[in-house]
């Protein structure tokens, strides 16, 4: 497996290093232009597989970039670190000025990253942290992700006993969302009014895993779990199908993220309290926008709307945190509205005359 | 159901003397014990796992301060283990023919994603039959247990016919059945489930609840009671006309009531578990009484019940049927068994197809439990379930194990898992403590049989 994919790297940098000489690169989603083009923007996904990058992402920053008069080439790493290394290489051989990168691994494509930037290329972190001071950092807020979530329930719940579904240990993400939250309940916390009652890792952001975790959590306290902040949308899926077997769906609030259509619809049912929806064609549209700009000078700092960041690394880069969308069941409207989902979907199940955007 | 019978001891191999004497006195010590056991004929491995479980079960009790006793954790326990108890009674056979399937995890995803489309995309929306139709749950679990028979099946030829390896042919299952979901559910969650489906998974949707309720758990206790004492009665007469030694009558009542006891002693825990006062106050109203002061008892849960059923059908294809003895007979010494005249091909075949249609069942079970088909469905359940068949005492080298065992060794391994969310564990810990349970339980099962035999 990991010869072949090494094979396919090597005949791929064989392929690209010989039309390099000819000028012309042929990537993925190069449309075989020359180099002299004003902005050729590349951009390494990690997995191209998974429905979301070519659906809502790639569209979006396309757009972005062709409306700012640059070109567009990509390549796909298939999961793989060392292909994303050698990707990032072909990406500038074709060309490109800019490199936009959806992370593998945010450690392991460092030197890459640090090769890019001295040869004059700058590097966006796209979606997921690369440790580089010298790169722009643009993603969501995920502190701000679990805080929106804390707060949906907090506001729902102010005091009472809370039980903490994180997603995995392994995932950084898991511990932003969960600092988040502490802005919101900390106090509460420290004061008794929130007693937090069960806090587990979940392996994997395994839903059924979240399901038996939650289970036991419930019969730990003989039911007396008034809150539950889940990390995500597929973990509210299995925390709320235990509530169920409890009778406390839709008493208890549950909290959740990523625009899922299941948990949508469950927001739309009552079930769950809030989904807090990040609208990818913003973050693809920033990241194009920032790319055309960083063409045309390439210090990060000085792209528009940019902020310094603190990574848990103790590095500070430059960094747009874009805010996500809480969406509860008063603002159903906006996913509609988007695009994001279809009526159908969402309001399947849903009497009649109960959510005001499902008529 | 003693398969796996321990040889007769024999003069080979005899410990210097001083170890020798020891060993003597330990003997005598217990001759009396051993002697009881020879007679009741019970597989003493299966003593030692019950003894095992029965540690586990007080210490657990002990530490959660007597949570995990409950009825209520005890029920959840015995619902969180079925899936995969149900899948373990077939890798049984599996390992037992000197297989293995590493892919039944994935299976379960690919076929509980199937069956999650049937019923929430193509039977309501393709066919444009709309959603909650009566027979809507039927056909979905029909069409996947054939699709999952299908689908072992093919992995099974490809073992059978033609002659790769089944480590080889089951991890690409186990890459391909994953690829395949990815490939067509795109990162999707598929959800909400048909809600007559959902009872499968021992849920409760309004006032539909996933379990059997009061009496007709009472008169399954009573119906597996009588099918324990027919075996029993009928398995005498069948020695005594082939001349057998039979066991003395005692011994045959014991096992008799002690198997009795078990599960009546299980229906009575389902039952001491009422109802969430929410549901039961809903259930009440529906029915028209009061809630009576004892709450409503939820009985037996669903995924337990077919749990059962998987469990008798297939002891009873293992121990009773031509197929599961040319099962054990390849797996004692395939060649020997090819020279009888048994199909081996074919009888491996159909080992991984059975074991490909309980992967299905186990798909609908969890599914329905989690009201959604995620990607991550079975993720590493081919882990557990190996596991749990080899804890129950099936041996890798092929012809020992049997389906009380499997079942035994999912409790096991559901109640380690359990105990220690109970007690917030977190997951790298467990992975640690149940790894280790694993190497040591098939260890000193491994030690105690040398020294026995």
């Amino acid at each position: 497996m990991r010869g072949r994919l090494v094979g396919l790297a090597a005949g791929f940098t064989l392929v690209v290093s010989a039309c390099g000489g000819g000028g012309g690169g042929g990537g993925a989603g190069g449309g075989g232009g020359t180099t002299a083009a004003a902005c050729t923007v590349g951009v390494s996904w990690n997995n191209y597989q998974e429905e979301r990058w070519a659906k809502w992402d790639e569209p979006a920053m396309k757009d972005a970039i062709s409306k700012g008069g640059g070109k567009y080439v990509s390549n796909d790493a298939k999961s793989s670190a060392e292909t994303q290394a050698s990707n990032v290489d072909n990406l500038i051989s074709q060309g490109a000025k800019v490199v936009v990168i959806l992370a593998q691994d945010g450690t392991a494509i460092k030197p890459a990253v640090a090769k890019s930037i001295q040869n004059g290329v700058p590097v966006i972190a796209y979606d997921r942290l690369i440790e580089d001071p010298k790169a722009l950092y643009i993603t969501f807020d995920n502190v701000l992700v679990g805080k929106l979530e804390a707060q949906a329930v907090f506001k729902a719940k102010p005091e009472g006993n809370y039980a903490i579904i994180k997603g995995n240990k392994a995932d950084a993400n898991a511990d932003f969302l969960r600092s988040g939250m502490d802005q919101v309940i900390g106090d509460a916390v420290k004061s008794g009014k929130i007693k937090i009652v069960g806090e587990t890792y979940t392996d994997n952001w395994d839903p059924s895993k979240a399901q038996t975790n939650m289970e036991q959590i419930l019969t730990a306290n003989s039911n007396k779990v008034d809150a539950v902040l889940s990390e995500n949308d597929g973990m509210a899926g299995g925390v709320i199908a235990a509530l169920t077997a409890q009778g406390l769906a839709g008493k208890v609030p549950v909290s959740g993220q990523d625009g899922d259509k299941a948990a949508l619809n469950r927001v739309a049912l009552g079930t769950q309290t809030v989904d807090v929806w990040k609208d990818a064609r913003l973050l693809g549209k920033t990241a194009g926008d920032a790319a055309v700009q960083l063409c045309k000078n390439s210090d990060p700092s000085k792209v528009s709307g940019t902020a310094s960041f603190k990574t848990p690394g103790g590095n500070s880069l430059s960094s747009i945190l874009l805010t996500p969308n809480p969406i509860t069941k008063d603002n159903l409207k906006d996913v509609l509205d988007a695009g994001w989902i279809t009526k159908a979907d969402l309001c399947q199940g849903v009497a009649a005359g109960k959510v005001t955007a499902c008529g | 159901m003693g398969v796996s019978v321990p040889g007769e001891a024999t003069t080979e191999g005899q410990p210097a003397p001083p170890i020798r004497s020891f060993v003597d006195a330990v003997r005598s010590a217990f001759a009396p014990v051993t002697g009881v056991l020879r007679s009741i004929e019970v597989d003493t491995r299966m003593l030692g796992m019950v003894a095992a479980l029965i540690i586990i079960w007080v210490s657990f009790g002990l530490v959660s301060g007597g949570t995990f006793l409950t009825a209520r954790n005890l029920w959840n326990l015995s619902v969180q283990s079925a899936s995969i108890a149900i899948m373990a009674t077939g890798m049984v056979l599996v390992i037992v023919s000197r297989n293995i399937d590493l892919s039944v995890g994935s299976m379960l995803g690919f076929l509980g994603y199937t069956m999650a489309m049937f019923q929430a995309v193509w039977i309501p929306q393709s066919l444009g039959l709309g959603l909650e139709q009566p027979f809507t749950w039927v056909v979905t679990l029909v069409l996947g247990i054939a699709l999952g028979a299908a689908v072992g099946g093919i992995q099974g030829f490809v073992v059978a016919y033609g002659g790769v390896p089944s480590f080889i042919v089951t991890l690409g299952g186990l890459l391909i059945w994953r690829g395949l979901i990815f490939r067509y559910a795109q990162g999707q969650t598929i959800a909400p489930l048909d809600t007559t489906f959902q009872m499968l998974g021992g849920g409760t949707v309004g006032t539909r609840v996933g379990a059997l309720g009061e009496w007709p758990s009472w008169i399954l206790g009573v119906v597996i009671c009588l099918v324990i004492a027919y075996t029993l009665i009928a398995s005498r007469r069948r020695r005594r006309r082939y001349g057998f030694p039979v066991r003395p009558m005692w011994a045959e009542v014991l096992v008799g009531a002690v198997a009795c006891g078990v599960v009546l002693g299980t229906v009575w825990v389902a039952n001491s578990y009422p109802l969430p006062p929410n549901v039961a106050e809903q259930v009440a109203q529906e029915r028209g009484i009061p809630v009576p002061p004892g709450g409503i008892p939820t009985g037996v849960a669903f995924p337990v019940v077919i749990m059962l059923i998987v469990t008798l059908i297939v002891t009873f294809l293992a121990t009773r049927r031509r197929f599961g003895r040319y099962v054990y007979a390849i797996g004692g010494n395939p060649e020997a068994a090819a020279l009888a005249g048994i199909n081996v091909r074919r009888t491996i075949m159909l080992t991984f197809a059975l074991m490909g249609s309980l992967a299905a069942i186990s798909a609908a079970v969890q599914t329905a439990r989690l009201d959604a088909a995620v990607t991550s469905l079975g993720v590493q359940n081919e882990l557990d379930v190996i596991s749990a068949a080899v804890i129950g005492g099936t041996s890798f080298a092929g012809g020992i194990g049997t389906v009380p065992g499997a079942i035994l060794g999912a409790v096991v391994m559901q109640s380690l898992r359990s105990g220690m969310v109970l007690l917030l564990v977190d997951s790298p810990t467990q992975d640690i403590v149940v790894g280790i349970v694993l190497v040591v339980a098939v260890g000193l099962d491994t030690v105690v049989r040398r020294r026995v035999s």
